[in-house]
């Protein structure tokens, strides 16, 4: 196996990378989020901010912890938070958004192109506090008079946290929110505010927020006719039995050809074999087929 | 177009090359070394190889000592850095080494590094893809990786201007290399490397390999093509390509090589390719070391 080979960890213990390679492992096995091995040192890191926390001395002891004490569930799930903290801001991940606005909705458009009136689905599943729907109502705003001429589109964006989504709905943000935001859409879309920036009204009209726990099957078989899912960092909370039905929903809520993109380094395998995984310039995502495949072929 | 050649006039050209001093020194022997199975390869003649130039010298005992390889004592021997970077690691070093300097002051505008840094990347990547299906010669995929586009290199050297062009239409119309030169010059990287493989006298599923991986009849060929072909889209996918992203959605499961590897090594249907594509990142970080410490100096 090639893991580890390269990896070159701060401490000078020739086990930890061992530890490591195993803890990263586990994650990746139980939450589907990986961590390359030049990612180590960082894992490495957040796993001694969480070993401080529980009083566990060693990598070694810590990979018990997680695997075999009666907290590692719980463990887990502030494990993953520290990998993942910090992450949530606007342009979050440029080769997905590249993907998704060069590839993603003209190939949606095609499958399309017969329709008299086309109307695009897009959600944000898991929308913590708006930055990700607003950047996405941004990016189709940009292709109004492209791409996206004579078509409508609105953008739904859920949550389970009632305080995050107030926190969206207001829409003001600091400058760190903002950090990877391309000035010429921040001039566009966002107005001072207070020493802080508000989205315009124009970008808010066309994100909807409303509340909604994945895991509520009434609810999720509602959410209809998508055309692309984004839920970043919120499947890698769930354990295996809810994760894969919340994927079979997200299957059934979007229209054939649909996508589903998940946060960076995350991935279905093992949890789902309806989803095709497709490749873009630094990125990947899932695509439900176009075709429904026949019985007995996959 | 001005001077676009003929693909006779380009073999004319490669022939000439040979005149250039170093290559018979150190290329022919090498060439020859290439040729041979592994266990025939000759650890003493790649030693002397390595002490012929200082500069080949110097590149192997750095090579040796990054930190890629975690060793806790210096390599301070030729032979030491020999041994430490292993027979097959070393003959693609060595041969790449010889021809970065052979063609480094003839490149035009264009910066030769990215094809470097796009072979390299494909070698490394095949070897890892290829022990992941259980292939049963991982170094065969690796040297098959790193010489795959040799014709480009090649076209590097030979129509350095018509080729920025051929990458700048590939970047604006979203286009495959292979199909942009086709367009812009008449003829391809695969049917130039075909010339160059003929001409070196390259190891035969090399040559297979180079003119190939783009053919669409992968089932007709070595399961190595199809595996350069998968390695070689997902280096570019992974930005280890041309120096720019090309835009389009590739659907892996979907493509013939995909399906001739799949025949031959089922493992592939086992394969995590989400995983493995997460995994590309740490190999290039080695490629760009690897290849930054063969164009210094």
């Amino acid at each position: 196996m090639a893991n580890g080979e390269f990896a070159r960890p701060r401490a000078s213990d020739p086990g930890t990378t061992a530890h490591l390679v195993r803890i990263r492992d586990l994650v990746y096995q139980v939450a589907g989020i990986y961590q390359s091995d030049t990612r180590l040192n960082f894992l490495e890191d957040r796993c001694e901010r969480r070993m401080q926390a529980a009083n566990v001395d060693s990598l070694r002891d810590y990979y018990h912890y997680l695997t075999a004490s009666a907290d590692r569930g719980r463990e887990l799930y502030q494990l993953l938070n520290e990998i993942t903290i910090g992450e949530t801001c606007f342009f979050r991940n440029e080769p997905q958004l590249n993907a998704f606005r060069q590839v993603v909705i003209p190939q949606v458009l095609q499958i399309r192109q017969r329709l008299p009136f086309v109307h695009l689905r897009i959600w944000s599943a898991g929308c913590s506090t708006g930055e990700e729907p607003y950047t996405l109502a941004m990016l189709m705003l940009e292709e109004s008079n492209g791409l996206l001429r004579g078509r409508t589109f609105e953008i739904l964006a859920t949550d389970l946290n009632d305080r995050s989504l107030e926190k969206a709905k207001v829409g003001l943000y600091d400058d760190y929110a903002l950090r990877n935001l391309p000035p010429a859409l921040g001039a566009k879309y966002l107005r001072p505010n207070g020493g802080k920036y508000e989205v315009i009204e124009a970008v808010k009209a066309k994100v909807n927020f409303s509340r909604c726990n994945l895991l509520d099957d009434s609810r999720m078989v509602f959410m209809k006719s998508m055309d692309v899912i984004f839920c970043c960092n919120v499947l890698i909370y769930f354990d295996g039995a809810a994760k894969r039905r919340v994927i079979s929903h997200f299957y059934n809520n979007l229209n054939p050809g649909g996508y589903l993109y998940l946060g960076y380094s995350e991935s279905l395998f093992g949890f789902n074999d309806d989803f095709r995984l497709v490749h873009f310039p630094g990125t990947t995502a899932y695509r439900k087929p176009e075709h429904k495949p026949e019985v007995g072929t996959r | 177009m001005t001077d676009i050649q003929s693909l006779e006039a380009i073999r004319q050209r490669i022939r000439e090359l040979e005149s250039i001093p170093m290559v018979p020194a150190i290329l022919r022997p090498l060439l020859e070394q290439l040729n041979r199975p592994p266990e025939h390869v000759q650890l003493e003649v790649l030693v002397q190889l390595v002490g012929c130039e200082n500069s080949l010298t110097a590149k192997c005992l750095q090579m040796a000592n990054s930190a890629i390889f975690g060793r806790s004592t210096p390599v301070t021997s030729i032979r030491g850095a020999v041994i430490a970077l292993g027979v097959q690691r070393l003959r693609a070093i060595l041969l790449s080494a010889c021809m970065v300097d052979m063609f480094r002051s003839r490149a035009g505008e264009m910066d030769a590094t990215i094809l470097w840094e796009h072979s390299f990347a494909c070698a490394l990547v095949c070897q890892q893809f290829a022990r992941k299906i259980h292939y049963h010669d991982p170094e065969k995929a690796y040297l098959s990786g790193l010489l795959h586009d040799i014709g480009l290199i090649l076209e590097l050297v030979i129509h350095p201007r018509e080729l920025q062009s051929v990458f700048e239409l590939s970047r604006t119309k979203a286009l495959p290399i292979e199909e942009a030169e086709q367009a812009a010059l008449g003829f391809n990287h695969c049917e130039i490397g075909a010339i160059v493989a003929e001409e070196w006298h390259l190891p035969a599923h090399v040559a297979e390999v180079i003119r190939f991986h783009h053919s669409k009849e992968f089932a007709e060929h070595q399961d190595v093509v199809a595996m350069v072909h998968l390695c070689d889209t997902l280096c570019q996918l992974g930005g280890l390509g041309f120096g720019f992203p090309l835009m389009v959605q590739v659907d892996f499961v979907d493509d013939p090589a995909w399906q001739a590897v799949l025949k031959s090594r089922p493992e592939l249907g086992k394969l995590d390719l989400a995983r493995f594509t997460f995994e590309l990142e740490t190999y290039f970080e080695e490629v760009k070391k690897t290849v930054a410490i063969l164009f210094r100096g």
